[in-house]
């Protein structure tokens, strides 16, 4: 109850498990119980005894497919992006604010750095702006099986310190299915922007580097310390979710996102994924990143939406805006 | 028990795994929604667990190993394959299950199982992975603050101020008719007399503890 507990907060716990269907439990079956444990159990021998032969065993590791649902979606990756010239202009579809339709490289082939360093460019070039408010607003569904859950959130991050957050949930036609509405955190936070769950002053991301190694270095940085437990493949993990969320939602420099752009081009694990359209039908580059799509329009050099399907279940944030205004936060509208 | 797996005794954690199975193969369906990638969750916790062994504080007075596993159960959902990738793509070799039975089909008689996996299934999908993380520990895995902070790494503060955000966000559900508060669909696992504000959790660890 009080601030410094360590216990929940029995309100905060009754109020989840009152939102919250019951869990749903199972036992693993005898049969996988045995055998997992058998598994689990010969490796940890295999360890001691490859460990009594060689103390210092020098660290093999290679990339393996799981033949699990969740990685099902995974598929070799192709060598380049085939851009079709005339697949670049969705019927229909409304254009991310400011952005130009104009294919980059329009009709030839494009390798997913190459790609990269396009929409590294396009920021460079992109002007720097400024306001009372850091508006984002994105587009959140939620499909799982013939139920579809969407939402238009806006986060509003004032130079005041105070967080916002508009909600509006639409029906399935995509119109509003009630009212909307909006919040402000009750403190003040003098570290109101939020990249993966970690806090950040308006002036630490102003002042982030704007060179690709030094905004690897910070990313990487950030990483290290978020727990003590993670090995570099989490640590790798975190950087570049950082630096994606970096370029999703932050009020950074023309020149870091440059940066940021850049340094995705370098790092591990980011698959080719073709060409795609988002939930707004805006046509982007794809990645894949272990499971996970991002959409990329090179030549607005902006993150259009992420993507996850895993058993049945697709979830979708679509970045529809992300910039400053001196609009004061009021509740978000629909399309 | 601590000192045994700290040492690296195979035996304890032959032990470690029977005990703490099924609350690590509940935790990780509930982050990954995946009864068979729970299973590779499962392998790979106690491949983990094995692999950090010498991090077990020996020393500490008999608490329960459990927070610790979870917390590594909940880094290997964060990325299956890459875990994967550290052990040598053994997982690669490990037989798998024919087919995932549906939970449905499943030995239980609940008529409203399928729903109520429905709903997590929503509810779930609708947070961001943090929450969902905090979520899955401190309130279904019946966890409190400290451990799950200490199972994540990270601050207290962060633990709830994450709970706190997947409340506003479930309550934007219910109040949107997106998910329903479960009220009958409780009562079964938590009508022996709970006291309303705890009965969830107690109920809960209840059935984590039981194997």
């Amino acid at each position: 109850m009080n601030g410094t507990s360590t216990q929940p907060d029995p309100n905060e716990r009754a109020e989840l498990a009152r939102l919250l269907p019951g869990p749903v439990e199972r036992d693993l079956p005898r049969d996988r119980h045995q055998r997992l444990q058998e598994f689990v159990m010969s490796r940890i021998h295999q360890d001691l005894r490859s460990a009594e032969q060689a103390p210092r065993r020098s660290p093999k590791r290679w990339p393996v497919f799981l033949a699990s649902a969740l990685t099902a979606v995974a598929v070799a990756a192709a060598v380049t992006f085939v851009a079709v010239g005339h697949d670049s202009g969705p019927a229909g579809a409304p254009p991310a604010p400011g952005s130009s339709s104009t294919p980059i490289n329009g009709g030839r082939t494009m390798s997913t750095r190459q790609m990269l360093l396009a929409a590294a460019t396009s920021a460079e070039r992109r002007p720097a702006t400024d306001g009372a408010y850091w508006r984002v607003r994105t587009l959140r569904e939620v499909r799982v099986g013939k139920v579809d859950h969407k939402q238009i959130l806006e986060d509003w991050y004032g130079k005041d310190g105070y967080y916002w957050q508009g909600t509006l949930t639409l029906d399935g036609t995509g119109g509003p299915s009630g009212p909307a509405s909006i919040y402000r955190d009750k403190k003040k936070s003098s570290r109101p922007f939020e990249l993966s769950d970690r806090r950040f002053t308006l002036a630490e991301i102003k002042g982030l580097p704007t060179t690709t190694r030094g905004i690897v270095k910070w990313a990487s940085g950030v990483a290290r310390h978020v727990s003590p437990d993670w090995r570099q493949y989490d640590i790798d993990g975190f950087t570049t979710d950082l630096l994606i969320q970096l370029l999703a939602e932050a009020p950074a420099t023309p020149q870091t996102r440059a940066a940021a752009f850049r340094a995705l081009a370098g790092r591990p694990f980011v698959k080719n994924a073709g060409r795609a359209k988002d939930e707004e039908g805006r046509t982007g580059y794809a990645l894949r990143i272990d499971g996970t799509r991002y959409l990329i329009d090179p030549s607005t050099a902006t993150l259009l939406s992420e993507s996850t399907t895993a058993d049945g279940k697709y979830g979708a944030t679509t970045y529809l805006k992300a910039g400053w205004t001196n609009e004061a936060p009021n509740p978000p509208s629909g399309h | 028990m601590r000192a045994r797996v700290n040492a690296g005794d195979p035996d304890a954690f032959r032990e470690l795994f029977d005990e703490h199975v099924r609350s690590v193969y509940n935790h990780a369906f509930r982050l990954t929604g995946n009864w068979s990638t729970a299973e590779d969750v499962v392998s790979l916790t106690f491949l983990e667990a094995w692999r950090l062994r010498d991090r077990v504080d020996a020393g500490a007075d008999g608490g329960s190993l459990r927070p610790w596993l979870l917390g590594i159960a909940t880094n290997v959902s964060r990325n299956v394959r890459r875990t994967a990738r550290r052990h040598d793509g053994a997982l690669a070799r490990l037989p798998k299950q024919e087919a995932a039975p549906d939970f449905a089909d499943e030995v239980t008689t609940r008529i409203d199982d399928r729903e109520r996996l429905a709903l997590v299934r929503t509810a779930m999908a609708a947070l961001r992975k943090p929450e969902r993380e905090v979520l899955a520990l401190c309130v279904w895995a019946g966890l409190d603050y400290a451990e799950a902070a200490e199972a994540l790494g990270v601050p207290v503060g962060t633990v709830r101020s994450r709970l706190s955000r997947a409340r506003r966000r479930l309550d934007k559900l219910v109040t949107a008719g997106r998910l329903r508060p479960p009220e009958g669909d409780r009562e079964p696992h938590a009508g022996h007399g709970q006291g309303e504000g705890d009965r969830g959790t107690a109920v809960r660890s209840a059935q984590e503890n039981t194997r």
